[in-house]
């Protein structure tokens, strides 16, 4: 009855948000470009119901991941026009603004018709829009959505070894050791690829350390990011067998049907997880930052909407953008998929969605220190030959100090 | 009344410009498919060899920078690229020597048994081939994964559970090779046994009553007159393994720690991961060059052989 009450609440909130904005625009149609997958299905609803009561047809264009810059790119170099807002990574951010793809939004923020009743812009992250802010001071996209790893464990299993929540890495090594030695382990998502350096980056910034020296230099051959390297092949010895060839749907597939007893895997997954048609242990699950060894921190994963400078309809776009920014907008994508965690400062606290959403409080506390990947120009490659490295340290034994002077001598000159 | 004779100028002249009409409308008729092919192979290959000699990034065609031969002097000093290259090669020979092996072979057996079982046979045999590689992928990825795959549940019935699978730098290539055998096989098997079918069984007949060994009519006949046949499976079967991308990329993306990085890959990674478009155009340009020097020969040969 509550949750009906609340969903009809918004539902009306989000009705009054349009109606209170402008007149219905009728004939426009938006194209909307994302990557595809369970949040996109939840997203489609959403623009359904801005369709309905606003009278602008949305077109959304939900592709794979791995084909989502190629089509954005080629679609904004040449300046087609096809799309009228797009999803965008901070990680991408730094290109799309360097060749002028995007739409400046510092007067589209400010237009009071545009953004609608529910806006509170003081009440988005400044942190988030610094990320999407360009060198010439302009910001560029809106902050949507955040993910980060976090540790995942059965709280049921931690209760029967008589074991506490791990919170720092000798925790995680002793849990982790435990399970190993009754044949089980921790699951990770050590295969080559992005997610090996996601958890590195985070188990960096949990140990005060980073990348780059202050000098803003690479750093690779610093102590510290050996003895996190050499953290990460102690604890893949642990891993559930075949951890080193997972990603993070594989981790979340071991949690989800009770074969491992924790893991590290991405937040923006966690639905599965707690849906008891999916999931074996539902409500049996904890969740927590990743342990650490100074402080706990996190990596900010994060997508924003961003208006194509070749769009042919940028203030309607802009508004689509704004709707789905409002706190009401955010309430019910995060209702319908409870992974979802958005920068607003007051849905961060809402026990409505936490009730929905166990993971809320350590997204919050892994945000609290969150660190983004490298974003320079040549950071792509470092993070490859990072991911090559990270791999044959965990599956070849590779020496972790010769692994990363290796990478520090190819990449040292590009930053 | 005057005469027209075969040998006549009437007729030569009259000959002529038939010849030069239906010269005329084979153009005609060639035209389309001649413009399609320009535009679709010949203008995009043109482009991707005038952009390997660029420093160029996709979306910033107005920021090329000129650097001639750069981006090949750059793969071939690159230790992960010759890497790349070297498991291509490996990979293919792999995959082409175990097809070949595995589908002459299957093709031959199917001859020796009756008509409508070989039929129905060769129909379940053919079944691989009709799903898209990036799904073979998927499902291999799941049968090779220790914790919840059939292979491994297989492999544990006979105290193998510690094989390195896709997660050792030894074994994942192979591995790799056994899911591309597994999905291309069935067209070696469907082209051997097409091919099987014009060996007349009269020569087969012949041996088996000189006392020749299935072996010997294996080595001395089916081989020797499946020879231009092989050549057209090699050469298609060569280019495809040399070229594999999906496969290689939903199964292991490359690793671990490059072990299954082929140069299709690479290329990809090069160009749209780390946005180095003139380098991955290079790379493809290389592959290309690759092709054409181990299968060129292949083509050259089969062409003389047919117009002798």
């Amino acid at each position: 009855m509550h949750g009906l009450r609340n969903g009809v609440a918004v539902a009306l909130t989000l009705a009054g948000v349009l109606a209170s904005s402008w007149a219905l625009a009728d004939g426009v149609t938006l194209t909307v470009s994302r990557w595809a997958g369970p949040q996109a299905d939840a997203q489609q609803k959403l623009l359904d119901e801005y369709s309905k009561a606003s009278g602008v047809t949305v077109k959304l264009h939900a592709i794979d991941y791995g084909q989502l810059k190629q089509k954005q790119t080629l679609n904004m170099s040449t300046k087609t026009g096809e799309y009228d807002l797009i999803y965008v990574p901070e990680a991408w951010f730094a290109e799309y603004s360097d060749a002028g793809y995007l739409t400046k939004l510092d007067d589209m923020v400010k237009d009071a018709g545009l953004t609608g009743a529910d806006w509170d812009f003081a009440d988005l992250s400044k942190s988030s829009l610094a990320v999407y802010t360009a060198k010439d001071g302009s910001l560029q996209a809106l902050p949507y959505f955040a993910q980060t790893p976090l540790l995942v464990y059965n709280k049921d299993e931690f209760a029967k070894a008589n074991l506490q929540p791990p919170k720092t890495w000798a925790d995680l090594l002793a849990a982790a050791k435990y399970f190993h030695d009754h044949g089980t382990g921790i699951a990770l998502p050590f295969r080559q690829g992005s997610a090996i350096t996601n958890v590195m980056a985070v188990l960096l910034a949990g140990d005060n350390t980073d990348f780059f020296g202050k000098d803003g230099k690479l750093n690779l051959t610093d102590p510290a990011l050996v003895e996190t390297v050499k953290f990460m092949q102690q604890l893949s010895t642990y891993g559930l067998n075949g951890s080193n060839g997972w990603h993070w749907d594989e981790v979340n597939k071991v949690l989800q049907f009770g074969q491992a007893p924790m893991g590290i895997t991405v937040s923006g997954l966690f639905t599965a997880l707690e849906d008891p048609s999916k999931s074996n242990v539902a409500g049996h699950l904890g969740y927590l930052p990743i342990p650490y060894n100074k402080e706990a921190a996190g990596l900010l994963q994060t997508w924003a909407w961003a208006v194509p400078a070749d769009s042919k309809n940028p203030k309607e776009a802009f508004r689509l953008a704004a709707w789905l920014d409002s706190k009401a907008g955010l309430t019910e994508m995060s209702t319908a998929d409870p992974s979802f965690i958005s920068f607003r400062a007051s849905l961060a606290s809402n026990p409505d969605l936490a009730k929905n959403a166990p993971w809320l409080a350590a997204a919050n506390e892994a945000f609290g220190k969150g660190v983004t990947l490298p974003l320079q120009a040549a950071a792509p490659q470092l993070l490859t030959d990072l991911a090559t490295g990270l791999s044959g340290v965990v599956t070849s034994g590779t020496d972790p100090a010769a692994m990363l002077a290796d990478v520090q001598s190819k990449n040292a000159s590009k930053f | 009344m005057s005469t027209i004779t075969a040998g006549s100028p009437h007729v030569v002249r009259s000959m002529r410009q038939q010849n030069r009409r239906d010269l005329q409308l084979a153009l005609l008729l060639l035209a389309p498919a001649v413009a399609t092919v320009f535009l679709v192979m010949i203008v995009p290959l043109g482009f991707a060899l005038y952009a390997s000699l660029f420093d160029y990034k996709l979306g910033r065609e107005d920021r090329m920078v000129f650097v001639f031969l750069g981006n090949y002097a750059k793969f071939f000093t690159d230790p992960v690229a010759l890497h790349a290259l070297l498991n291509t090669v490996v990979f293919s020979a792999l995959s082409l020597s175990l097809g070949l092996i595995i589908g002459v072979g299957m093709s031959v057996l199917l001859k020796g048994i009756s008509a409508k079982s070989a039929n129905v046979m060769r129909g379940i045999f053919a079944m691989p081939i009709l799903i898209s590689p990036i799904i073979v992928s998927l499902i291999w990825r799941y049968m090779y994964d220790p914790t919840y795959g059939l292979l491994y549940y297989l492999l544990g019935l006979v105290h193998l559970q510690n094989f390195g699978g896709l997660t050792n730098t030894l074994t994942a290539l192979v591995c790799v090779v056994v899911a591309d055998v597994w999905h291309t096989t069935p067209f070696i098997i469907l082209v051997a046994s097409a091919g099987l079918t014009v060996i007349p069984d009269d020569l087969y007949e012949a041996a088996r009553v000189d006392g020749a060994t299935p072996f010997q009519m294996l080595t001395r006949i089916t081989l020797p007159l499946l020879t231009k046949v092989l050549v057209v499976i090699t050469l298609i079967r060569g280019s495809d393994a040399f070229r594999t991308f999906d496969l290689v990329y939903g199964l292991t993306g490359g690793g671990p720690a490059d072990a299954t990085n082929t140069i299709s890959l690479y290329a990809y990674k090069q160009a749209f991961e780390n946005n180095e478009m003139g380098f991955g155009m290079a790379v493809s340009i290389v592959t290309l060059i690759c092709l054409v020097a181990l299968f060129g020969p292949l083509l050259r040969n089969s062409a003389t052989s047919g117009e002798a």
